[in-house]
């Protein structure tokens, strides 16, 4: 069990070295020219946005660099953490498929009900965007509808376990999580809160390149651990 | 085809006992939590830590992991 700890934070760590890359090339332009657009812009600028030319002292170069890799390691060995536990709890119980396929199925789903459900329903957003006045409310539903979200997907989970049929087991899983997500999602509250001023396309490029950053994530702790798994872990 | 007519898998992985993934389990989770609120939360809607220097150090992470910042 330790090895198994210890190849998951290796493989969330590796993990977050390529999400660097890619939250550099692909999230970085967007971040920089929602930030430009808040300093200069006083139309999309509105008086009650953060302003990010105050950014506490600290300057963009260390935010984008030394800022964003220790945030995204301490994220990535996290999840290869959890990851490593819901393998070890997974394996032999819930899932009989070869290491790989039983750390696919647990990736896929975890990213599937902690990032791209809870996108869907409160979707982040770039500097120049949000009401500080609702932040409270803000995080809170946000943390409330993934918690709901991670025990509808054990409850579900668990309730299928004793199916013998594939197909069912799969139809039942999703109807029970898709219905009592929908029915939460309804009725949670939603914030509409992006100034129409602000550009449509730069809001689109910088969801997208937060999905693209959390896929990156996910999926490369997923491989990386499978891979360490099948290459030093056979004897667990 | 049925799982019984194949030979007896010997690469069937076995389950590992609960008493061994408990403890992991909960301190794992337990650290998990506090790294989503330090990098995804802190010093945004609550602060343990007064000032807004965590909350600046991980701001990009925080943006681009997408969770709702400020």
């Amino acid at each position: 069990m330790t090895r198994l700890l210890v190849l998951g934070l290796l493989a969330g760590l590796l993990a977050s070295v390529v999400t660097f890359g890619v939250a550099r090339l692909v999230g970085e332009p967007a971040l920089d020219a929602a930030i430009a657009l808040e300093t200069t812009d006083s139309h999309t600028h509105a008086a009650d946005t953060p302003d990010h030319s105050d950014t506490g002292g600290m300057s963009r170069r260390l935010q984008a660099g030394p800022g964003l890799f220790v945030g995204l390691a301490a994220v990535g060995v996290a999840l290869g953490g959890i990851l490593a536990i819901s393998y070890a709890v997974a394996r032999g119980r819930f899932l009989h498929g070869s290491t790989r396929a039983t750390v696919g199925w647990i990736t896929s789903l975890g990213f599937a009900a902690v990032i791209v459900v809870p996108m869907l329903k409160f979707p982040g957003n770039p500097p120049a965007v949000g009401n500080p006045e609702t932040i409270g409310a803000r995080t809170l539903a946000y943390f409330a509808f993934l918690a709901l979200s991670l025990a509808t997907l054990g409850l579900a989970v668990s309730a299928v376990k004793g199916i013998a049929s594939r197909r069912r087991k799969m139809l039942i899983g999703a109807g029970i999580y898709a219905g009592v997500m929908s029915g939460a999602a309804i009725l949670l509250p939603s914030f509409h809160e992006v100034d129409p001023a602000f550009p449509r396309d730069l809001l689109w490029q910088f969801r997208a390149s937060t999905l693209a950053v959390q896929a990156t994530l996910w999926a490369s702790t997923g491989i990386a651990f499978g891979w360490l798994v099948e290459r030093f872990g056979q004897s667990i | 085809m049925t799982v019984a007519t194949r030979p007896a898998v010997s690469s069937a992985l076995p389950a590992i006992p609960m008493g061994d993934i408990a403890p992991w389990a909960i301190l794992a989770s337990l650290l998990a939590v506090l790294v989503v609120y330090f990098v995804g939360a802190e010093q945004g809607a609550w602060s343990v830590i007064a000032g807004t220097d965590v909350h600046e150090f991980v701001h990009d992470a925080r943006h681009l992991l997408g969770f709702p910042c400020h």
